[in-house]
């Protein structure tokens, strides 16, 4: 594999055991350049296991990966030169400032001049809103704190591939926006990999998704087609003001109609079509409904799924299985 | 690498290269070491970590020299042999002990609180975090521990009681206390890749130190001689310019041996850890 096919990360058959317990069975994940890349999955699904081996921190019992075309294991370094990567729980050395932490870091990629890189020191700090700490010894850091200097040192080395283990996790609301948009200012210039129990923010800044459990993928799609439900029926929601059983009559009739379910609350009947053909249900659906002249159309659309639906559906089908 | 990647090749070291930044040569063997070896010695000598170690040395091993200085009990002959045979073997003995207790923990507080593994995701090597620390913790060591109070004993010594070493056995003496050092230190850090925990580490470093030192005279010579134990009596010797066994050199050799095969373990072991 190499970049050409637009793939920063490439992963075929990675698996990987303790002591007997498998915590990554074969995976397979592709993950394009410049996206915004969600990792999903319960505890112990598998996730800081393959960004830990994705960084050479631990190793495959079989399968391989690359990253920008190199292979994990035989060219870690060179991949590591050019990731920027926050662990769940980030720790630093206690004895150093924020400032020290970075320079520290800074110094593993680059060897000068001096002022350019306090220049990018100074730039990382401010963008993950540490300047007024930046000579705080990270002892007194609080976990927030922690977590922006985790974004700061993971962005010193301007990565081409930000691997970023649950970003948000230890953040108020306000940091957790914060972060949300240092990644997607972030996306024109690099690739972003993160894992994440927060579904919101996925939903809000991920162009794909992959959803792991128990250590198997189980769904790996861009974000709308997971969202909109691929591969099953399209549903429509519709929302009619009046008396809607004759329409419902005639909408549930069509060969293109795979089922219909109405809910009457507050003189307003809700349906849930699910259809068959997608053309057929816009250019037909409305004219049906509206035939019957008393009745109302207040909303028409087809109905997306948020994240957390199809994330419990996935997990909850794979888990009885 | 294909032709297309070398075109995407680190967009952003362009991006660096463009605002001036100048990237690291590139060493697989041995990446950061330079600034693994910084921030290690950074712990000793920009702390206060080097003025208490060498506070604790300087009192322990000259405060017990002194007083064997001053004690009125020797003639002058005698008194700078006893005084030699004491701070040397105190050097040796001590010191190792001394060694174990402060490295312990010194890779496994590491691996614990997850600083190893923030920096082998930077582009560094295992092996040289591990060459970092052993060369950060002895040569701190070294200079607390050993040189300091060596100095400040040889200087004494005249002032004191008006003798006068010959400083190369006074400095041959020192040596082998730096090597038995080195043992130690070495033998910490490798035992910090083998366990998870601080116990063992302690118990089997110091259960070493403490063999030598009470049950030495229970121990074949065969196999003393494959040993650091002997070094307290070698240390004095040398300093003190006494006839020798024809077999003096071995335990320095072995030791020698001994620091190769464990900094070996060390690498290999931390080479293989899981993070």
């Amino acid at each position: 594999m190499n970049t050409s096919n637009g793939n920063v990360i490439h992963t075929q058959g990675l698996s990987k055991a303790y002591k007997g317990v498998q915590a990554l069975h074969g995976l397979n994940l592709e993950v394009p350049r410049n996206s915004i890349y969600g990792f999903l999955g319960p505890n112990g699904a598998g996730k800081s296991t393959t960004i830990k081996m994705l960084l050479g921190l631990t190793r495959p019992t079989a399968g391989k990966a690359l990253v920008f075309g190199r292979d994990i294991n035989q060219e870690s370094l060179a991949v590591r030169r050019r990731v920027g990567y926050l662990a769940q729980d980030p720790r630093y050395y206690e004895h150093m400032t924020a400032r020290q932490t970075l320079r520290y870091t800074a110094r593993f990629f680059y060897r000068g001049p001096r002022d350019l890189m306090e220049a990018r020191i100074e730039e990382v700090l401010e963008l993950a809103g540490l300047e007024d700490k930046a000579d705080r010894s990270i002892k007194g850091f609080s976990g927030g704190e922690r977590q922006r200097l985790g974004i700061a040192q993971a962005q010193v080395n301007y990565p081409d591939l930000l691997i970023l283990d649950e970003p948000a996790a230890s953040l108020d609301p306000q940091g957790r926006h914060d972060v949300l948009t240092v990644m997607e200012t972030l996306r024109k210039y690099t690739t972003i990999f993160y894992s994440t129990h927060i579904l919101e923010d996925v939903q809000r800044v991920s162009d794909s998704v992959a959803i792991l459990n128990h250590g198997k993928l189980i769904a790996e799609a861009p974000i709308e087609e997971l969202l909109n439900g691929s591969g099953s029926a399209a549903v429509y929601a519709v929302t009619i003001k009046g008396d809607a059983s004759q329409a419902q009559k005639r909408v549930a009739g069509q060969p293109w109609v795979q089922s219909l379910s109405a809910e009457a609350n507050n003189g307003l009947t809700a349906w849930q079509v699910s259809v068959s053909d997608e053309e057929a249900a816009e250019d037909q659906m409305l004219y049906l409904i509206l035939e019957d002249r008393s009745l109302r159309v207040k909303s028409f659309g087809r109905k997306t799924h948020n994240l957390e639906e199809v994330f419990l559906n996935l997990v909850r089908e794979e888990n009885s299985k | 690498m294909t032709t297309e990647s070398k075109s995407v090749v680190n967009q952003e070291l362009i991006l660096a290269a463009r605002k001036g930044l100048v990237p690291v040569r590139q060493h697989n063997r041995l990446g950061g070491f330079g600034n693994m070896l910084r921030k290690e010695l950074g712990q000793w000598w920009g702390t206060r970590t080097w003025w208490v170690q060498a506070l604790i040395w300087v009192l322990l091993l000259n405060g017990v020299s002194t007083i064997v200085m001053l004690t009125e009990a020797f003639t002058p002959g005698e008194k700078l042999q006893e005084v030699v045979q004491t701070f040397l073997p105190m050097a040796v003995g001590i010191v190792g002990i001394g060694a174990v207790i402060t490295v312990q923990g010194a890779i496994i507080s590491e691996k614990e609180l997850g600083t190893a593994a923030w920096i082998m995701s930077k582009p560094s090597s295992r092996s040289a975090f591990i060459l970092a620390k052993i060369i950060a913790y002895t040569v701190g060591f070294s200079i607390c521990a050993i040189l300091i109070p060596s100095t400040i004993f040889y200087f004494e010594m005249r002032w004191l009681i008006s003798a006068s070493l010959p400083w190369m056995p006074f400095l041959a003496g020192v040596a082998v206390a730096l090597l038995n050092l080195l043992f130690y230190v070495i033998l910490t850090l490798t035992l910090d890749t083998l366990f998870s925990s601080r116990g063992p580490v302690a118990g089997i470093g110091i259960a070493i130190i403490m063999t030598g030192l009470l049950l030495k005279g229970f121990i074949p010579q065969q196999v003393l001689l494959l040993t650091p134990w002997l070094f307290p009596d070698l240390s004095g010797a040398l300093a003190l310019e006494m006839p020798l066994p024809s077999v003096w050199f071995v335990p320095i050799l072995a030791v020698s041996c001994w620091i190769i095969l464990m900094t070996a373990v060390a690498l290999w072991r931390f080479g293989r850890e899981e993070f």
